[in-house]
């Protein structure tokens, strides 16, 4: 989820169902669902506060705030998670792959992290090696 | 933190190589984390229970949903075609010390990898980040790299092997199998060591905290040198059809003198995992 002054992005936010076109900009935005009546509605970003109001009871995405010119992606599963993100400050571009690690940060001024995954650590840790030696007699 | 290959793979390659066996194309590989690491062999260790917890599946053969094992760069690897995703946790937060991957019951991999999974959260690996390769300075050459995991990830059995044959080469190859120049000072031949159920190496066995096989007998690269001084830079190991198994460089390039011969001695080939 890209929440940034001229960013454009599809989500999926499992538990929250579907958001189409989810479109947010300086001034305004735009959110539609396409799954029953959960969808989040009525999401407002502007320069100084935003608002976040469910009207289906999912509550959880209720807590964030955003100020300045921040922006933040993450990736949600589980709307549980998006409460205990508070981001201030001038943080952008936010890539939370891993929601194992969304909940435990917080980010403030111009702190940036960006969660662990496994990914290339594979690649770096394999040991499918083998090895070789022979003792010849010339 | 490390990756290991399980002692039941290493054998799995080792037999296939060296004795009478083959690899399997597995239907899937099971996903599973870990609290207590588990041995090589796949002994002790203790996988996580946390509420809801499953360990996952992702599917070779025909379907697979491994990415066709290729190479990359300098190596041959292989990742999840599609995420993969642990249930949330709706109880006591753990901690997950890593991964093992495996073959039903058979381990094949271990991958060590801390992490905590609190309540209320999941765990997702994400497409193409659970990347299964080659080390990047293997002997092992590409096509064999690729035909053992084709075997593991994909959809294409790895036979036994009927004999390996080495050769001594003036010009090595490199790992695509291009460029090698074998010896051919005038009584030179191949060493040709039988595989299958009549092998030439001895059982597998343990050297190092690692699986080894060793050649049994004394062979010769042909007979003494009756012609001009050739140097020698290592020597390849190709299977029954010619296709590069390995290649073995020697640390100092040696000069096979008139008068002398090469020879392989008896137990010193260990070819290990």
């Amino acid at each position: 989820m890209f929440l940034d002054g001229d960013i454009e992005a599809t989500t999926t936010l499992e538990g929250i169902q579907y958001v189409d076109a989810f479109n947010v900009d300086g001034n305004g935005q735009e959110t539609t669902g396409d799954e029953g009546t959960q969808y989040i509605g009525e999401w407002s970003f502007d320069a100084s506060i935003s608002a976040v109001t469910d009207a289906t009871g999912v509550q959880s995405v209720g807590a964030w705030t955003f100020d300045g010119e921040v922006s933040v992606g993450a990736t949600l599963i589980g709307q549980q998670f998006a409460d205990q993100i508070n981001v201030d400050g001038e943080m952008v571009d936010e890539y939370l792959l891993d929601v194992v690690t969304v909940g435990d940060y917080n980010f403030d001024g111009e702190i940036s992290a960006t969660a662990d995954l496994l990914g290339q650590q594979f690649l770096d840790q394999t040991n499918l090696n083998g090895e070789i030696s022979a003792e010849f007699s010339f | 933190m490390a990756t290991e290959i399980s002692e039941y793979l290493a054998d799995l390659i080792l037999t296939a190589l060296a004795h009478d066996g083959s690899i399997a194309v597995p239907t899937e590989l099971t996903i599973k984390m870990f609290e207590t690491m588990p041995a090589r062999d796949g002994t002790g260790g203790a996988e996580t229970a946390y509420t809801s917890y499953v360990a996952q599946t992702v599917a070779c053969g025909a379907s697979s949903k491994w990415e066709a094992p290729a190479l990359d760069t300098d190596h041959v690897a292989t990742s999840n075609h599609e995420a993969i995703n642990f249930p949330e946790n709706t109880g006591s937060a753990v901690s997950i010390a890593g991964f093992g991957i495996y073959d039903g019951a058979n381990l094949l991999f271990l991958d060590e990898e801390a992490f905590e999974v609190p309540n209320g959260l999941a765990k997702t690996v994400d497409a193409n980040n659970l990347v299964i390769g080659w080390a990047t300075d293997s002997p092992f050459g590409y096509g064999f790299q690729t035909a053992i995991f084709n075997a593991l990830f994909a959809n294409t059995a790895y036979a036994a092997r009927s004999s390996l044959v080495l050769a001594q080469c003036t010009t090595l190859p490199n790992k695509a199998d291009s460029g090698a120049v074998k010896a051919n000072f005038t009584g030179y031949a191949d060493v040709t060591l039988a595989c299958g159920a009549s092998s030439d190496f001895d059982a597998i066995g343990d050297e190092d905290s690692l699986r080894m096989i060793a050649n049994t007998n004394e062979e010769d690269f042909g007979v003494k040198n009756t012609g001009t001084s050739q140097t020698v830079t290592g020597y390849t190991i190709r299977d029954n059809a010619a296709a590069l198994v390995a290649i073995a460089t020697y640390a100092v390039a040696k000069p096979v003198e008139p008068g002398t011969k090469v020879t392989l001695k008896a137990d010193s080939l260990h070819i290990r995992f």
